[in-house]
């Protein structure tokens, strides 16, 4: 009885350590975030001696951060959905039909080998066909390449998991009646949970942090996200570290709420996905 | 069948309409609020605050022959927008393109500006990439010769002889734009190179401004001696090794044509005394750059300095602006480093910095138009003063005014055969660069620099580059 107390008294240190570690750099980000230029430049450790919100009213400002907040909201959120939404219809189609369907097949591994190529390679052609589509500077074109370019991985996530659930659920379904739509939406999707709450849990934070495609995409202050708006902190000479881990802690702010909001259902999620597996 | 083929059709639509719906509900469009937004709104907010200066522009403006704006309306009567892409984020600058484009637009109602701005490690890829989708902006900045002789051979760049705005600027600093005499860049400011010195320490420990080696090993002991770390070396940050070794090097080798001579192989490293006694004095002084000048960034320099840390650095005139906005009650002068032992025989250097280019726009000729108009304006004498008070910058204007600045002033203050201007020189491009500092770095992180050794391998890093 002593000795598993002992070991449970190890495992906590252990935790706290861990935790220690992880939350280290969010807390030098939070530190500096309420501390005066001339604080931050005389230790990045010390404590802020006047908590100087001047640093957070300039980054909102400067960053124009409603605007931004709306702009990364309006991407981020529409895009998960449709990535959702997409990649279970295909993942089922393609897990469903490869082995009967040769074109299923190759749909399958067209799409894991565009995993393989590189947006910096897409980036002309994909600018020249925006500009002609006037999609440039749109939220709604930034939402139908995030998108495009995130449907391949999801989809090779959802193959997997659909083939390990058993077709006489649908089976049945299809006797009773149901239109394959039906049988898919109302018998399969649920069963899809696991996977789906890991694809757009990942896929949040992944469209939340995208840097590459806003940048070029979205030219224009009033479409741009808030993750390109964090480089106004870092001049090439010289950088506002107060102000910019300021912008940084307010940009974490939504998606730290979101997963917060949102813990109990990803944590079901990804422990219901493990023990399907 | 029929019923099934509604069921059909009806699912198809509802399909189409999840699909449309989270992106209608988007809302924003950029092209429209584009306008609306930030250029605007800040513009707007300059336009409140300068106006004195607008009025100016206004006069300014109308001074110009009336035939280019009647040509320029032409284009169909309407509004004509161009676009202005850089990559300036420093407060002050952006200050200084909300107050220009404020000024210009005032001044032409039928024109409007926008700016672009792209962080500087991903700005020339996408100025390519919109060069190369037909989608180029008619103002950008590019950084130096090397670019200005890659996108000029590109047929990118206009020829800016024929604007009047050039009369403005300081002819010595045109040559940094020229490529073949043809002048198709203009650089904005200059910066100088050289000791950026915390005057209250040395007042407080009855310190003389060094003109010789031995004036400024003595600075540098008496500080040590008094806890104070003569130089903040921010080795870790690729431009403090550069810098730190050029205000050393260039005046030993003032020869305008020693980078050329590198390149051509004309003249090797293991040959060039002179290169190898700027690398001796360089190492030098290394005793004094503090414990760790390797695992240190140009930020934490710029904080020691600020502190009082540290009581010099040796690096770009930008320095001034950056250590006072940490500290802004410090006192900041600049002295040329000493090179030699002679008295006040020391030399600043002075390179142009970045300059502004205007697109070879063959398709629109109302948009050129236009934009040569904007850029005379960028060139005139209101905009130039207003670059240097807000940027905190040696402007390249004729005359420039630089009294807002004590340390800009003493910079300013050293005679024609004191100063090294590098416009129109051959330097070292992007590979020779690298190659060059990357090896100084490489030798110079050992215990000791083998200077012989350290030329040899500069020598066949060169020669492998020509090959």
């Amino acid at each position: 009885m002593r000795e598993k107390r002992i070991v449970n008294v190890f495992q906590i240190l252990f935790l706290l350590l861990v935790m220690f570690v992880f939350l280290f750099p969010s807390y030098i980000a939070l530190l500096t975030s309420w501390k005066t230029r001339i604080e931050v430049s005389r230790s990045a450790l010390s404590f802020p001696e006047t908590f100087a919100i001047q640093n957070y009213i300039e980054a909102i400002r400067k960053s124009q951060f409603l605007t931004a907040l709306k702009n990364s909201c309006a991407i981020t959120f529409p895009s998960v959905l449709l990535i959702v939404i997409c990649s279970s219809m295909g993942g089922y189609s393609i897990a469903r039909h490869s082995a009967k369907h040769k074109i299923f097949k190759y749909l399958d591994r067209l799409y894991v080998s565009s995993l393989m190529i590189p947006f910096q390679i897409l980036m002309i052609p994909v600018y020249r066909m925006y500009k002609s589509l006037r999609l440039l500077n749109t939220l709604q074109g930034m939402v139908l390449m995030l998108t495009g370019v995130s449907i391949a991985y999801a989809t090779f996530l959802y193959v997997g998991f659909v083939k390990s659930i058993p077709r006489e659920l649908e089976e049945a379904a299809l006797i009773d009646g149901c239109g394959p739509y039906k049988a898919f939406f109302v018998i399969v999707f649920p069963m899809l949970k696991p996977i789906t709450t890991t694809v757009a849990a990942l896929h949040v934070m992944w469209l939340w942090n995208d840097f590459n495609i806003s940048l070029v995409l979205m030219q224009k202050e009033s479409v741009r996200p808030l993750t390109v708006k964090q480089y106004y902190f870092f001049g090439q000479y010289a950088s506002d570290y107060g102000m910019a881990f300021a912008a940084a802690i307010l940009t974490m702010l939504p998606v730290v709420i979101f997963f917060m909001a949102a813990q109990k259902y990803l944590v079901e999620g990804i422990s219901g996905g493990a023990v399907k597996g | 069948m029929r019923k099934q083929l509604l069921k059909k059709v009806l699912a198809l639509t509802l399909t189409v309409s999840v699909g449309i719906l989270p992106l209608a509900g988007c809302g924003n469009s950029g092209e429209g609020s584009g306008t609306s937004g930030e250029t605007q709104r800040t513009a707007e907010n300059a336009v409140a605050e300068n106006a004195a200066v607008e009025n100016g522009a206004a006069e300014g403006e109308s001074s110009e022959p009336q035939g280019e704006e009647t040509q320029v309306q032409a284009g169909g009567g309407e509004t004509i927008e161009i676009t202005w892409m850089h990559k300036f984020v420093e407060p002050g600058i952006l200050k200084w393109v909300d107050e220009v484009i404020a000024n210009f637009e005032t001044a032409n109602p039928d024109m409007k500006v926008h700016t672009e701005t792209v962080p500087a490690d991903d700005y020339e890829q996408m100025l390519k990439t919109k060069i190369a989708s037909d989608d180029a902006p008619d103002v950008f900045v590019l950084d130096n010769q090397s670019r200005y002789q890659e996108f000029s051979a590109a047929e990118r760049l206009y020829d800016l002889s024929s604007l009047e705005g050039i009369e403005n600027i300081n002819p010595d600093m045109l040559y940094d734009g020229q490529v073949n005499g043809v002048q198709y860049a203009v650089p904005l400011d200059v910066n100088a190179y050289a000791v950026h010195y915390n005057k209250d320490l040395f007042e407080q420990y009855d310190l003389e401004v060094p003109t010789t080696i031995s004036e400024m090993r003595n600075v540098c002991e008496v500080l040590q001696e008094n806890g104070i770390k003569p130089f903040g070396a921010g080795y870790a940050t690729q431009f403090c090794v550069q810098f730190s070794v050029e205000v050393l090097l260039l005046p030993l080798c003032m020869d305008g044509e020693w980078h050329t001579n590198k390149i051509e192989r004309k003249s090797s490293f293991a040959e060039d005394e002179k290169f190898k006694e700027a690398m001796k004095l360089w190492d030098s002084f290394y005793e004094f750059t503090g414990d760790d000048p390797w695992g240190t960034d140009w930020d934490t320099v710029q904080n020691q300095m600020a502190n009082g840390e540290a009581a010099m650095i040796v690096n770009g005139s930008w320095t001034v602006d950056g250590v006072s906005s940490i500290n802004p009650d410090i006192n900041i002068g600049i002295f040329a480093m000493p090179t030699f032992e002679e008295k006040d025989s020391s030399v600043i250097l002075m390179k142009p910095g970045a300059g502004i280019c205007l697109y070879n726009n063959t398709q629109d000729e109302a948009r050129l138009e236009a934009a040569r108009k904007f850029f005379n304006y960028l060139l005139s004498e209101e905009s130039g003063n207003s670059y240097a008070r807000n940027a905190f910058k040696i402007s390249t204007l004729k005359n420039a005014d630089c009294s807002f600045s004590p340390a800009l002033m003493d910079a300013l203050s050293y005679p024609a055969e004191r100063t090294w201007n590098s416009a129109g020189l051959t330097l070292f491009n992007s590979e020779y660069e690298t190659v060059f500092y990357d090896t100084i770095t490489k030798y110079a992180m050992q215990d000791t620099l083998d200077i012989d050794a350290l030329c040899a391998e500069l020598d066949q890093n060169f020669a492998a580059i020509s090959k």
